[in-house]
């Protein structure tokens, strides 16, 4: 069955199509703050290589995120209108889960965590603002699954928070990247920063069998961005108080 | 049949139109969300938009008894506005437009508020001028054929709708202020005091509203808290006197200029008692004609988005794919 993911909660606007080959097509743009202009011709560029009509689509799997608010809201946002148009079944999958499982699944990680039989994963996206979005994922047998809730933390805080933990851990994504001095000189262990774990892919988010979903309009909404932090708000507010006249 | 999609500001809204006929029009409300904030705040308005969008769309094609495949062409507002809150609709206009193969017709918020003037139950001809007064936005344009316009004037500060707003929040009004100012001031004797007109002056056709908005701060400032109570209507009758002054003024100068008979009026400052009730006297008096649309379509709605594309040039599939949107003003692009 023909399934879009897209994701859009960094500045990589990714989208995969499956099940189709092995692994799943996929297009990755470099997209800035650029999602809504970009999106849309990936995912006609992928389907028409693949010969496959917007029709012909029976999944669309959404990138919740955490990351950037205004990205995430044009992928979920484009992923819903096209489930609504379409008709056919959306779900939502989280980006962290997607970085973890593409680590899980790479030969880089047992280089990485040397000795260490199931090293746990710590994907990491930037947040701005100084902060980090991540999650502790524990392996199993190729599998992976949460080891904690998700973290909105200053990356010194994050490094102290997962330094706790035991055993190996693998950082990987754009918060490492962005903070980078800081994670080297931890005890997490890293992928080279041009490694391809660092850039989150779309296809980890494509379901691994074939399920088959029943379209419900009330699962549009269900399909939600992770936002974990409230909306900035309180600045204006103040700024209201001191400035009525504003 | 046209599916609009309008999340410039704080309503999220769709319409469908066939011809001329509005088989459906949904707004969505997000005022009581941003009422404790004392006014819009934009990423509370781009997290409302992406949840109400899908059953404002739903509920606008269940209404007018469509489906997408129905659709020839989706219009949704691509400028100015809210950026965050403009993506949201952008992109689910885009992808139902991709998905059911539809052209794209980018609006202008602008365009959209003077269309609201081609619908039932009075479409009016060209030419006009249109006054296009609201929270948002403040623009005289001269309209010599539909889907064009000419910008005269428009404000350089605050909108005619924030100003009425803001005075509101000032005499102690919750928000949004304005429409109970216009209650609160009919009660009122306008007399009390002068606040300044904006630019009065024959050469501008453009506003500026933060003048009588810091004078009405000073003024209250200056007065014992009991003369503020006993005159609050008063003050609010001046206060609006002075901001609907500075409309009336200019849009009978426009007229004048470039010899309209035809004066429209869209947004939602439309609604204001006192704006219809002066415009009515002096386009009596000067023989001018004066249209309003009715109340639903002068606040923002996707009706009159879907108006305005029948007249704008649609971009057909799949050209429209990397269509962004912009929170400057002008023309879409
Ligand atoms: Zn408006």
């Amino acid at each position: 069955m023909p399934a879009l993911a897209i994701d859009t909660s960094t500045e990589i606007c990714s989208v995969a199509l499956g099940p189709g080959g092995e692994p799943p097509d996929e297009i990755a743009i470099d997209a800035g703050r650029t999602h809504l202009e970009v999106l849309l011709p990936a995912v006609e560029e992928l389907l028409g290589r693949q010969g496959v009509t917007a029709a012909a689509l029976e999944l669309i799997v959404a990138g919740t995120g955490p990351g950037t608010f205004s990205g995430l809201r044009v992928g979920i946002a484009t992923a819903r209108a096209l489930a609504q148009a379409l008709e056919i079944p959306i779900t939502g999958s989280s980006s962290l889960a997607a970085l973890a499982a593409a680590t899980a699944a790479s030969t880089e990680l047992t280089s990485l965590a040397a000795t260490a039989e199931s090293p746990a994963i710590l994907p990491v996206i930037d947040a701005r603002r100084g902060q980090v979005f991540a999650q502790i994922y524990r392996t199993n047998g190729g599998g992976i699954e949460p080891g904690s809730e998700i973290f909105c933390l200053s990356p010194d805080e994050l490094i102290a928070q997962v330094s706790k933990t035991a055993g190996a851990t693998v950082a990987v994504g754009n918060g490492v990247l962005a903070y980078h001095d800081l994670f080297a000189a931890s005890p997490l262990r890293l992928p080279l920063p041009a490694s391809g774990l660092h850039r989150i892919s779309a296809a980890w988010h494509l379901p691994g069998e074939p399920v088959r979903l029943k379209y419900s309009p009330a699962d549009l909404l269900a399909v939600k961005p992770v936002y974990v932090r409230a909306p900035d708000a309180d600045k204006t507010v103040l700024l209201r108080k001191r400035e009525p006249w504003l | 049949m046209i599916l609009a999609i309008e999340t410039s500001c704080d309503d999220t809204c769709a319409a469908v139109l066939d011809g001329d006929r509005l088989l459906s029009s949904v707004v969505s409300s997000q005022t009581r969300f941003h009422a404790r904030y004392g006014g819009v705040v934009p990423e509370v308005a781009s997290r409302h938009h992406l949840e109400l969008i899908n059953p404002v769309v739903a509920e606008a094609l269940s209404r007018a008894d469509a489906r997408t495949r129905d659709l020839s062409r989706i219009a949704v507002t691509t400028s100015p506005g809210l950026i965050g809150a403009l993506l949201v609709g952008v992109a689910t206009a885009k992808s139902i437009a991709w998905a059911s193969r539809a052209a794209l017709v980018p609006v202008s918020h602008l365009e959209g508020h003077i269309a609201a003037n081609y619908l039932p139950p009075e479409p009016v001809e060209p030419p006009f001028i249109c006054l296009i007064a609201s929270g948002g936005h403040t623009s005289i344009v001269h309209v010599r054929q539909r889907g064009a316009f000419e910008l005269l004037g428009q404000t350089l500060d605050d909108a005619a709708g924030e100003a009425l707003d803001k005075g509101g929040r000032l005499l102690g009004l919750d928000y949004p202020g304005g429409a109970e100012l216009d209650v609160l001031a009919a009660g009122g004797d306008p007399a009390i005091t002068r606040f300044p007109v904006g630019l009065d002056r024959p050469d501008s056709l453009d506003f500026s509203f933060s003048g009588v908005k810091t004078a009405l701060y000073y003024f209250l400032r200056d007065l014992e808290p009991e003369q503020v109570q006993r005159h609050r209507a008063d003050i609010a009758a001046a206060y609006q006197a002075a901001v609907v002054t500075a409309l009336v003024r200019k849009v009978l100068a426009a007229a004048r200029l470039w010899n309209c008979r035809q004066i429209c009026l869209a947004g939602g400052v439309s609604a204001n008692s006192e704006l219809r009730r002066r415009l009515q006297a002096e386009c009596g008096r000067e023989a001018l004609k004066l249209r309003v649309p009715p109340p639903e379509l002068c606040t923002d709605n996707a009706a009159m988005i879907a108006s305005a594309a029948r007249f704008l040039p649609a971009i057909p599939f799949p050209e429209y794919l990397s269509l962004g949107a912009r929170a400057s003003g002008g023309r879409a692009a």
